[in-house]
Order: C-alpha cells, then sequence, then structure tokens
C-alpha cells in the first residue's frame, strides 16, 4: 500500500481534473453544433449567442462535477432537443393561434407544447437517479431550458416564458414527489 | 469506474491500486531505472488525465498497461533521438576540428610563399628534376642512377636555400 501523502498523488489529481475540465469541454462541439443550426434555420440572434454561450458554460461545469450532473447534462440536452427541433423546423411564422377565448402565437404554443414534452421526459428519467432526483432534475431542468431556449428565442419572451412554464409544468410534480418522500 | 464518472472519494483507493502496477510495468519495459521512474510518473499522470474517457466496459488493467507501455516506448524514442542529436553534434564539432583554423591557414600561406621563393632561386633543371621526383610531373628522361644523383644534388641545394631565408 501506498503512502496517503505520496508526493505524486497531488501532481496526479492536478492531471485529473485538468483531464476532467477537458473531457468537460468535448460538450461544446454539439452546442456548436446547436449554434450552426440555429443560425441556419432561424438566422442569428444575440439572444441565441449568449444563450449558447451560457448553456456551455453550465454543461462544462457539471460535466466536470461529474456523476449525477454529469448524467443530467445528458438528459438535459436530450429533452431540451425536442423544444429546439420543434421551433427550428416548424417555422411558426407569425400566425396566432385561438383557443378558450385566448391567443398566442404558433411559436409560444410550440414552445410551450415542447417545454412540457422536455419535463415529461425528464421526470421520467429521474426516477432512474434514487438519492438525487433533486439534484438530477435541477441540472437536467436547467440544461434541457436552455437548450431549448436557442431554438424558442425566435417565439420573442413570450416562446420562450412558454417553454420554461411547460418545462416546470411537467417536472413540478417529480420534485413534489421527491420532497414528500423525504 | 466511479472516478471515471467524477466521484473524488475514489482517487486515493485508485492511486493506490494503480501506482505500484504502473511503476512494475515501466520498470519491467525500461533498461534503466531512472527512465523507468520518469516513465512511471508520466503514465500516472495521463492515466490520470484520460480516466474519465475510460469505458467501463473494457479492461482496467489492460487500459494501464496500455498507457504504461506507449509512455515508455514514447520515453525510449525520444531518448534514442537525443542520443542521435548529441552523436550528429560530435561528429559535426569533429568535422569542425578537421577544418584548418585562421592561423594555420596564414602559417600555410607564409610556408607556401617562402617555399615558392626558395624554388624561385634554383636552376630549371633542379625544379623540373625535383618535380619528377617528388610529383611524377614528366619523364626522367636519364638513367635511375643519374636520376638519382640529379635529386641529391636539386635537395641539397634546396636545403641550402632554405638555410638561406632562416629555415631548417
Amino acid at each position: 500500500m501506498e503512502s496517503a501523502d505520496h508526493p505524486l498523488a497531488a501532481r496526479a489529481r492536478r492531471a485529473y481534473e485538468a483531464g476532467r475540465l477537458r473531457w468537460a469541454l468535448q460538450i461544446g462541439w454539439i452546442v456548436l453544433a446547436l449554434v450552426g443550426v440555429s443560425y441556419v434555420a432561424v438566422g442569428g440572434s444575440p439572444v441565441s449567442a449568449a444563450t449558447a454561450a451560457a448553456l456551455l458554460v453550465t454543461a462544462t461545469a457539471m460535466r466536470w462535477r461529474g456523476r449525477t450532473l454529469s448524467a443530467a447534462v445528458r438528459a438535459g440536452l436530450a429533452a431540451g432537443l425536442i423544444p429546439f427541433t420543434l421551433l427550428v423546423t416548424l417555422k411558426c411564422g407569425s400566425g396566432m393561434f385561438c383557443a378558450l377565448g385566448g391567443c398566442m402565437s404558433h411559436c409560444a404554443r410550440f414552445c410551450g407544447f415542447g417545454g412540457l414534452a422536455a419535463g415529461v421526459l425528464l421526470a421520467t428519467r429521474a426516477r432512474q437517479h434514487d438519492d438525487h432526483v433533486v439534484e438530477f432534475l435541477v441540472g437536467a431542468s436547467v440544461v434541457a431550458a436552455l437548450t431549448g431556449l436557442m431554438g424558442c428565442f425566435v417565439g420573442g419572451l413570450t416562446g420562450m416564458a412558454w417553454m420554461v412554464v411547460g418545462e416546470l409544468f411537467a417536472t413540478l410534480p417529480a420534485f413534489a414527489l421527491e420532497l414528500r418522500r423525504r | 469506474m466511479r472516478l471515471a464518472d467524477g466521484d473524488r472519494a475514489a482517487f486515493r483507493p485508485v492511486f493506490d491500486l494503480a501506482w505500484p502496477c504502473v511503476r512494475e510495468v515501466a520498470a519491467r519495459m525500461m533498461s534503466s531505472p531512472a527512465d523507468a521512474d520518469d516513465a512511471a510518473q508520466g503514465a500516472l499522470c495521463k492515466l490520470f488525465e484520460r480516466i474519465s474517457e475510460f469505458d467501463p466496459e473494457r479492461d482496467a488493467l489492460a487500459w494501464i498497461v496500455g498507457i504504461v507501455s506507449y509512455e515508455c516506448l514514447t520515453l525510449r524514442k525520444k531518448r534514442t533521438r537525443r542520443r542521435e542529436h548529441a552523436d550528429g553534434d560530435e561528429a559535426i564539432a569533429a568535422v569542425a576540428d578537421a577544418q584548418p583554423s585562421p592561423e594555420d591557414q596564414v602559417i600555410a600561406g607564409e610556408l607556401e610563399a617562402v617555399a615558392l621563393a626558395v624554388l624561385g632561386t634554383l636552376k630549371p633543371d633542379d625544379r623540373r628534376t625535383l618535380r619528377v621526383a617528388l610529383f611524377g610531373e614528366g619523364e626522367r628522361g636519364v638513367a635511375p642512377a643519374t636520376f638519382r644523383k640529379r635529386v641529391e644534388r636539386a635537395l641539397g641545394r634546396l636545403r641550402a636555400a632554405w638555410r638561406d631565408h632562416g629555415i631548417g
């Protein structure tokens, strides 16, 4: 057995953290691809760029930290792709959707539905992380929201808000269940 | 696997398990203990640097041995290259030493000038005899014994001329 204070241990630990950061930064390729798709499909925007930067920083930090948060990044990206893809592919334009005595733009509607679907997916996945459900849900929801917002920015503030509301609406029951279980 | 997933609590146990294994493999692959130590330390750092990319379906020991082997081979190549480089430098230095120095060139130039001056004082026959004897330029034209006598005479006059110029 080696000594607990082996002089090489500190060097190895630094190498481990550096390697972990380098590995975490690889998520940048996915973020870059999302930015590219968003730019080609709906044009460039400062909101999209700022969201992409926030997503890169958040996802890298979470992956570097590892464990549940690393899994949350994967799940969050997958879930966030639902609203992102919806908005990027459907080209909602400026049409309005009216129902139940109110109207909203198609973009906001798609964002809401996309957020809802993302939330349902995350709530389902959260069951796999028995001891860290809250940690997983918070991390994955943030990543999913940022990913979705890169597409939902075309719906303006209303679209972005509806996406977040939809996602929260679907994940809140899972949060509540977990808090009650504790 | 836990460390690859970001569980820092697993660092120390993995370090304590990996280091003796890394050192053992490096010691077997390297001829000098100092090189083995260098390779082992480098390999250990690389191992921890890449552990996040570790595929849990792979055999951990084989993965570790692969990294250490690669590090040892790289170090061996580096050492060989450095040795070859050093040998090349020595060869260049030897070639440089074989070249006459500026001082040697000055001395050689002065001796040549004196030699030409001395030769200039000899009779044309003596100069021709010496050229034939020393450099094989032209035919002897006489019997060998006679030629030998002429060479001795020409060399005697050359020595005298050298002495007259204060050399020899």
